[in-house]
């Protein structure tokens, strides 16, 4: 299994995490973290912990907005550990898609997955062309 | 140089500079002067890319900041310059850089750091070196976005 870490501004990763378990039931090995009053120093402290933590697995890195100091931080953490791999844009349909695929897919598969899964749920809605 | 903000962020460019004090002032360039980032070009492409254009940006040591700043380049542009700690500031005003005002948007809590504001923490040495930016009639001007108010820090470090 993939161990999975969300790293956003304010309380969105916890929120995502939780709203996830309300659709799909509880689930370990993922993490919430937020950057909140953290230096990017205590912040990179902080996921490089949790990523010790899951030395076992694999791991995907989610955060918010790439630009911000979440995408900072764990962009330098991939830098330091080019195994880990971080996805920008998380959105719900993305944590929903790496929660269900990552005990079946491989890490590379994964990761094109919940991309696209992420990408392919923003979209203009049309209810004429449903 | 038309200074349009001078800013220390522990974090440099992120979000609340780019959509929060960009988008306001509407540099024509943001400025980092940081010595480690000057020196590493993975780190400057890095910064780069989180800077949608048509900001320019630049990376400069403190030193050549400094130089910059004395001689009055960038005439033509209004910068944003952002430094990541208060030493770095401290630095260049102790060569003669002469400043109004600097804005203190993000000094996060380190070990020993004692707590000013919930975005603002300043160990001893910041202390100090605060306390030598007041004296040179520096009004530090606590704020992380423009929405919030600004805060004058001054009384709360001397």
């Amino acid at each position: 299994m993939v161990a999975g870490i969300i790293v956003t501004h304010g309380k969105l990763a916890a929120e995502l995490l939780e709203t996830a378990s309300t659709i799909i039931g509880e689930f370990s090995h993922c993490h919430a973290v937020t950057n909140s009053s953290k230096s990017p120093q205590a912040l990179y402290d902080e996921v490089h912990a949790l990523l010790e933590s899951e030395q076992d697995r694999r791991c995907i890195v989610f955060v918010d907005y790439f630009g911000g100091s979440c995408s900072h931080t764990c962009l330098r953490i991939e830098h330091a550990r080019p195994e880990t791999c971080v996805i920008s844009g998380v959105n719900l349909p993305m944590l929903l898609a790496f929660l269900n695929k990552r005990e079946t897919l491989s890490f590379e598969d994964l990761t094109g997955e919940v991309v696209k899964r992420g990408q392919d749920s923003v979209r203009i809605l049309d209810p004429s062309k449903i | 140089m038309p200074l349009s903000l001078v800013r220390i962020d522990d974090r440099l460019i992120h979000g609340q500079v780019v959509l929060g004090w960009a988008r306001l002032l509407k540099p024509d360039r943001i400025v980092v002067a940081n010595d480690r980032i000057a020196a590493n070009l993975w780190e400057r492409k890095f910064y780069t890319a989180s800077v949608p254009p048509p900001v320019k940006v630049s990376f400069l040591s403190i030193e050549e900041t400094t130089v910059e700043l004395l001689n009055n380049l960038f005439t033509n542009e209004s910068v944003l310059m952002l430094f990541e700690t208060v030493k770095d500031v401290h630095t260049m005003v102790q060569k003669g850089v002469q400043l109004e005002e600097i804005n203190v948007g993000g000094l996060h809590y380190r070990q020993g750091a004692e707590e000013l504001l919930p975005f603002v923490f300043v160990t001893e040495e910041d202390r100090v070196l605060l306390r030598d930016l007041v004296k040179s009639g520096i009004t530090l001007l606590a704020q992380d976005i423009p929405g919030n108010s600004p805060v004058v820090i001054n009384s709360m470090v001397v």
